[in-house]
């Protein structure tokens, strides 16, 4: 590999991994608080005698 | 927007600028090193990136440590929900100093890996350290023992940290030692310094990001939990 590729491909890797480690973590984030929703409104709902 | 959120996009950006910066510095400012010591001087600037990766790594590690060290003294949960946080941070960041250098070293000695060079064996075995701790962190069950358990690994695992900067002084490696005068000239000193901070920002906006993940994915188990015991 040349200079230029190593870079490059040490660059892309860095910034493309850190960015999908933000993105899963979003994501994640963002089912979680779904799904705690989901739970809130299920304990809402008044139970049947 | 909540509080929370308005200081998380905040240091996302201020990342994200000082990173432009660091970017520019790297490639545009700063010359190619005046010493041969070097088979490639475009590669060389993987330096700039690499260095601050495995600061990030180390920081990470000791804020296990001493988030550890507070919780088995005060017992709040908030500590090991931070210490089991900054590993999973940690292990990504020095993750991708791991392959920056392994790139580097390609780059220099036409081989990824060698296993005979103290500083990657170490850095590596470091890794694979915190790997078990953010596996078993993330495979256990939860509670009191697990938390307990797991401060006093992280109290134990930060000594691979020492042993890994070290290593390069105290056994045989092909890896530059750290702040050599054969390579750090003022100039790169200055790159340096401000891919530290960038990675030092990078540093605590994952670690926000994942320490609220899971203060989340606790309080939904709990929420789980309270339900199921109705």
């Amino acid at each position: 590999m040349s200079g230029f590729e190593s870079v490059s491909i040490a660059l892309a890797l860095t910034y493309v991994g850190i960015f999908a480690y933000l993105v899963y973590l979003h994501v994640v984030q963002r089912r979680v608080r779904k799904e705690m929703e989901l739970l809130k409104e299920a304990l809402d709902v008044p139970r049947k005698p | 927007m909540a509080r929370d959120d308005r200081v998380g996009l905040s240091l996302a950006v201020a990342w994200l600028a000082i990173s432009l910066v660091h970017l520019f510095l790297a490639f545009l400012w700063a010359p190619d090193p005046a010493s041969t010591a070097w088979a490639d001087p475009v590669a060389f600037r993987i330096f700039f990136f690499h260095v601050p990766l495995a600061w990030a790594g180390y920081l990470a590690f000791g804020i296990v440590f001493a988030a550890s060290i507070a919780f088995l003294r005060t017992r709040s949960p908030k500590w090991d929900r931070l210490a089991a946080s900054s590993a999973e941070v940690g292990v990504v960041l020095t993750s991708f100093g791991l392959v920056t250098g392994a790139i580097w070293q390609e780059a220099e000695t036409g081989e990824y890996w060698r296993w005979d060079d103290a500083r990657l064996f170490t850095t590596f075995v470091l890794w694979l350290v915190y790997v078990a701790y953010v596996a078993l962190r993330s495979t256990g069950e939860g509670g009191e023992g697990e938390a307990r358990m797991s401060a006093i690994y992280g109290i134990v695992a930060f000594a691979s940290v020492p042993i890994s900067f070290f290593s390069v002084r105290l056994l045989p490696a092909l890896h530059p030692p750290p702040g050599s005068r054969e390579y750090m000239t003022p100039t790169y000193g200055a790159v340096l310094l401000v891919g530290v901070v960038a990675l030092t920002v990078l540093y605590v906006v994952l670690l926000r990001q994942r320490l609220a993940l899971r203060t989340q994915a606790l309080s939904l188990e709990d929420a789980k939990q309270a339900m199921e015991g109705d």
